[in-house]
C-alpha cells in the first residue's frame, strides 16, 4: 500500500552543498541528500548553518529545536541525523535501519578512512577539486599515525588520477613520482610516462632507468593506441564536430580549445 | 475585529446599493447617495467630463450628458459581461477601466460620508456569479488598492441568508421567503435550516420567476391590476401549505406596493410576518461581512446557496511521520475562494486519489489521476504539485505539474489538467 508524502515548505534561501555545487530547497531533498551521500558527511556536518536553514527556510522549529537539544558534539551527529531523518516521514522504517547501518560502518573506519572514501565518492561524482581537497589532508603530512601505508599510498594513486582529468600533469607527475617511490611499481611508471606523453615533456632517463626499450616501446603504442581511440571518441563530440573542416585548421583548433580547457583547470586548481 | 468600514455593496443590473456597519449600532445602515426622491440607490452610469478625467456617476453622470458637458454610459455589468468598452475623445475605456471608476467614485461617496477610507471588509453581492464578472470586480478591487483578503463577492441568495439569520429566531424558525422585484426581474427566495446534519444547514435557493414582469408596467392602473394578480397567484402557488415564518419584500418594483399590490399584500400578509427592506441585499451582505471578521462565526450552521460548493474534497496523505486527511475543499464554502494548493511525493504510489463527498452523502465517490503519465522517475523521487481551484459552484479543475526533486531531478514541467462535474 503505498502513502503519498505532503511536501513541506519550498526554502527561499536553499542549502548550500559547496563540495558539489549544489543547492537543497526542502527537507525531502536534505533527506536525499543525507541518505544518499553519507560518505560526504564529516562531523561538523550539523552545525549551526544546517539548523538555522532547518528552522527558517523550512519552517521546521520543532526540529531545529530538538536538534539543538540532542546535538552536543561530533559524536551526536549520526543519532541526530537518523533523528532527522525518521522526523520527516521521508523515508520508512526498513530504509532508516539500512542507513544506520551505513552510519555504523561509516563510523567503525578511521578518519583518513573516511576522508579516502569522501574523496573517492567525489571522484565518482567527476567533483575533482573537492577530491583533491580530501585527498591532501593524506598525502600531506604523515605524522598522524592512522593514515596507514594503504590509505597514503591510494590517496597519491587518486590525487594523481584527479590532476589528470584536471590536465594538470604536472601535478599528476608529482603524485606519481611520489607513488613510485613509496612501491615501486612498474604500472606508476606506466602511468608517469602516459602523463610525461600527454603533457608533452620528455620522459626523465634518470626516473625510467630501469625500463627496459621494450617495455617503454610497449608503453608508447599503447599510448597512441589509446590516443587514438579518445581522438576518435573526441571527433563525434560537437564541440570538434563544429570546428573547421580543414584538418590543419580544425587541428589547431582543437589544441586551443584544449589549452583553453587546461588553462580553466590550473586557474581551478591555483 | 478589524478596524475601518465593513460594507455591503449590491450590485444589480441597473441600480447599485451600499450599506455598511454603523458602529454605534452594531446594525446596518444605508448610505445616502443623494437627495433624490430615492436617496439609497444610485444608477449604474458613469459619465466622464469632457476635456478632463473627472468622473461622475448615476443621475449626475446623465444630467452632464444631457447637458453635453459630458460622456454617459449605462448599464454597466452587460458592458462587463460582453467585454465590451466605450471611447472618448479618442481615448478607449474598457468595461473594467469604466467599472473601476465607477467603483471609485460611489465609494468615495460612502468615505467622504464617514470620514474614512479604510475598509476592513467589503462584501459585493450581485445576482449572476459568473467567472467574467467575478475576476473583473476583483480585478477592479485591486486597481482601487484594496487588500485582495477584504473583499468577497456572494450572492443575493446568500445577502438573503445572512440577512434573515440576523434577525430574531422566531423569524426564521420555519421557512422564510422573499420576493424581490427589481430590474433583474422577479425572483423568489427561501430560506431554511436542515436538521439533522452537523453542523445543522442554513440553506437558501432562488428562483427565477417566469411570469415576472418589468418595473415599467407599474406606472398605470392597468399595469397595477396586472402586477397585482401575478403576484397574487405567485403566492398562492408558491407559498401554498408552507409554514412561512416570515416574508420580505425588496427591489424598487416593491417601492409603492401598497399602491399596486393590494390583492398580492393581502394574500401574503394572511398570518404572516412581512417585512419591506429595500436595501435587503447590500444590508445582507454587510451582516455577512461582519461575520467574515470574527473569529467564530455567530451563525452556527453551514450555508448552502447559490455560489457555495455542496461537496467536500479530501485527499490522504502522509505528514511527517502521520497519516492525515487534508481537506481542499468544504461543503458551504465560496466556489470563487474555494481552492487548494500543495505538493506531494508518492512513495509506492501512482495514482492521486480524491475523494468527493456530496453534502447528505455518507460515502465519498473517489476520483483518481494517474501521476505515472506526468512524470516516472523512481520512487520518491518526484513532487507533484497539485492545484485544486472551482471554474463554478458545481465543477472544480484539479492541475497536477511535475516539479522534479530539486537539483537531482529537475523538473519537466509537465502538466495534466482535468475538470470534474459535481453531478
Amino acid at each position: 500500500m503505498g502513502r503519498l508524502l505532503l511536501c513541506g515548505q519550498e526554502a527561499q534561501i536553499p542549502y548550500e552543498v559547496d563540495e558539489l555545487d549544489l543547492r537543497l530547497y526542502t527537507v525531502e531533498e536534505l533527506c536525499y541528500y543525507i541518505y544518499h551521500y553519507v560518505p560526504l558527511l564529516d562531523d561538523d556536518f550539523v552545525d549551526e548553518r544546517l539548523v538555522r536553514f532547518i528552522e527558517h527556510e523550512l519552517d521546521r522549529p520543532e526540529t531545529a529545536g530538538k536538534i539543538r537539544r540532542f546535538w552536543h558534539g561530533p559524536s551526536d551527529t549520526d543519532n541526530t541525523l537518523y533523528m532527522l531523518l525518521s522526523e520527516t516521514g521521508y523515508y520508512s522504517e526498513s530504509e532508516l535501519s539500512f542507513f544506520q547501518e551505513a552510519l555504523s560502518v561509516r563510523r567503525k573506519k578511521s578518519p583518513p578512512e573516511r576522508a579516502l572514501e569522501a574523496g573517492i565518492t567525489l571522484m565518482g561524482m567527476s567533483r575533482y577539486q573537492g577530491a583533491l581537497r580530501r585527498f591532501s589532508k593524506l598525502t600531506g603530512d604523515r605524522s598522524d599515525g592512522r593514515i596507514t601505508d594503504t590509505i597514503y599510498i591510494k590517496a597519491l594513486e587518486r590525487s594523481a588520477d584527479c590532476y589528470g582529468k584536471l590536465q594538470a600533469y604536472d601535478r599528476a607527475a608529482d603524485c606519481l613520482e611520489r607513488l613510485y617511490d613509496e612501491t615501486k611499481g612498474e604500472r606508476v611508471l606506466e602511468k608517469l610516462y602516459d602523463v610525461c606523453l600527454l603533457s608533452g615533456a620528455e620522459p626523465d632517463p634518470l626516473v625510467f632507468r630501469k625500463v627496459s626499450d621494450e617495455t617503454m616501446k610497449k608503453w608508447q603504442e599503447s599510448y597512441w593506441q589509446t590516443e587514438l581511440l579518445f581522438k576518435e571518441e573526441a571527433e563525434k563530440d560537437p564541440v570538434c564536430q563544429s570546428c573547421s573542416q580543414d584538418p590543419v585548421t580544425a587541428e589547431k583548433e582543437l589544441h586551443a580549445f584544449a589549452a583553453r580547457i587546461r588553462e580553466e583547470s590550473r586557474r581551478m586548481l591555483e | 475585529m478589524d478596524e475601518g468600514l465593513v460594507i455591503g455593496y449590491d450590485f444589480c443590473k441597473d441600480f447599485c446599493r451600499i450599506s455598511y456597519l454603523d458602529p454605534r449600532t452594531g446594525e446596518p445602515a444605508d448610505h445616502v447617495f443623494s437627495d433624490e426622491q430615492n436617496p439609497y440607490i444610485v444608477q449604474n452610469s458613469i459619465c466622464r467630463k469632457k476635456g478632463s478625467e473627472t468622473w461622475l456617476i448615476g443621475e449626475a453622470a446623465y444630467e452632464t450628458a444631457l447637458f453635453g458637458d459630458g460622456y454617459v454610459v449605462d448599464k454597466l455589468l452587460k458592458l462587463v459581461s460582453m467585454d465590451g468598452f466605450a471611447t472618448f475623445e479618442g481615448r478607449r475605456y474598457s468595461a473594467e477601466d469604466l467599472l473601476t471608476n465607477f467603483l471609485r467614485v460611489s465609494l468615495k461617496s460612502l468615505f467622504d460620508s464617514q470620514g474614512t477610507n479604510r475598509v476592513a471588509a467589503l462584501f459585493f453581492s450581485v445576482q449572476e456569479l459568473s467567472r467574467e464578472l467575478l475576476d473583473t470586480i476583483m480585478r477592479c478591487a485591486k486597481r482601487l488598492g484594496l487588500e485582495r483578503k477584504r473583499v468577497h463577492i456572494i450572492s443575493h441568495t446568500e445577502s438573503f441568508l445572512f440577512f434573515v439569520l440576523s434577525q430574531k429566531r422566531e423569524l426564521w424558525s420555519n421557512l422564510s421567503v422573499l420576493y424581490d422585484l427589481s430590474g433583474d426581474g422577479l425572483n423568489y427566495y427561501e430560506m431554511e435550516i436542515l436538521r439533522g446534519m452537523r453542523p445543522n444547514v442554513a440553506y437558501a435557493r432562488r428562483t427565477f420567476l417566469e411570469e415576472g414582469f418589468s418595473v415599467d408596467i407599474l406606472e398605470n392602473p392597468s399595469g397595477y391590476r396586472m402586477a397585482d394578480n401575478i403576484m397574487t397567484q405567485s403566492v398562492e402557488r408558491m407559498l401554498n401549505r408552507k409554514l412561512i415564518s416570515s416574508a420580505y419584500l425588496s427591489g424598487n418594483g416593491m417601492d409603492n406596493v401598497q399602491a399596486w399590490g393590494t390583492n398580492f399584500l393581502k394574500t401574503l400578509c394572511s398570518r404572516r410576518k412581512v417585512f419591506f427592506i429595500e436595501n435587503l441585499f447590500a444590508r445582507g451582505a454587510v451582516l455577512a461581512a461582519a461575520d467574515s471578521l470574527r473569529e467564530t462565526s455567530a451563525y452556527p450552521f453551514s450555508v448552502m446557496c447559490e455560489g457555495r460548493i455542496s461537496v467536500d474534497i479530501t485527499v490522504e496523505v502522509c505528514r511527517n511521520l502521520n497519516k492525515v486527511t487534508l481537506p481542499l475543499a468544504r461543503v458551504g464554502g465560496n466556489w470563487y475562494e474555494s481552492r487548494a494548493d500543495f505538493d506531494i511525493i508518492p512513495d509506492g504510489e501512482d495514482t492521486l486519489v480524491l475523494k468527493v463527498r456530496k453534502l447528505g452523502e455518507r460515502r465519498p465517490a473517489e476520483i483518481g489521476i494517474p501521476l505515472n503519465d506526468i512524470a516516472n522517475r523512481g520512487n520518491k523521487k518526484t513532487r507533484f504539485g497539485v492545484s485544486l481551484a472551482f471554474t463554478r459552484e458545481d465543477a472544480f479543475r484539479v492541475q497536477v505539474r511535475d516539479k522534479g526533486f530539486g537539483e537531482f531531478f529537475p523538473s519537466t514541467d509537465a502538466v495534466v489538467e482535468k475538470v470534474f462535474t459535481v453531478g
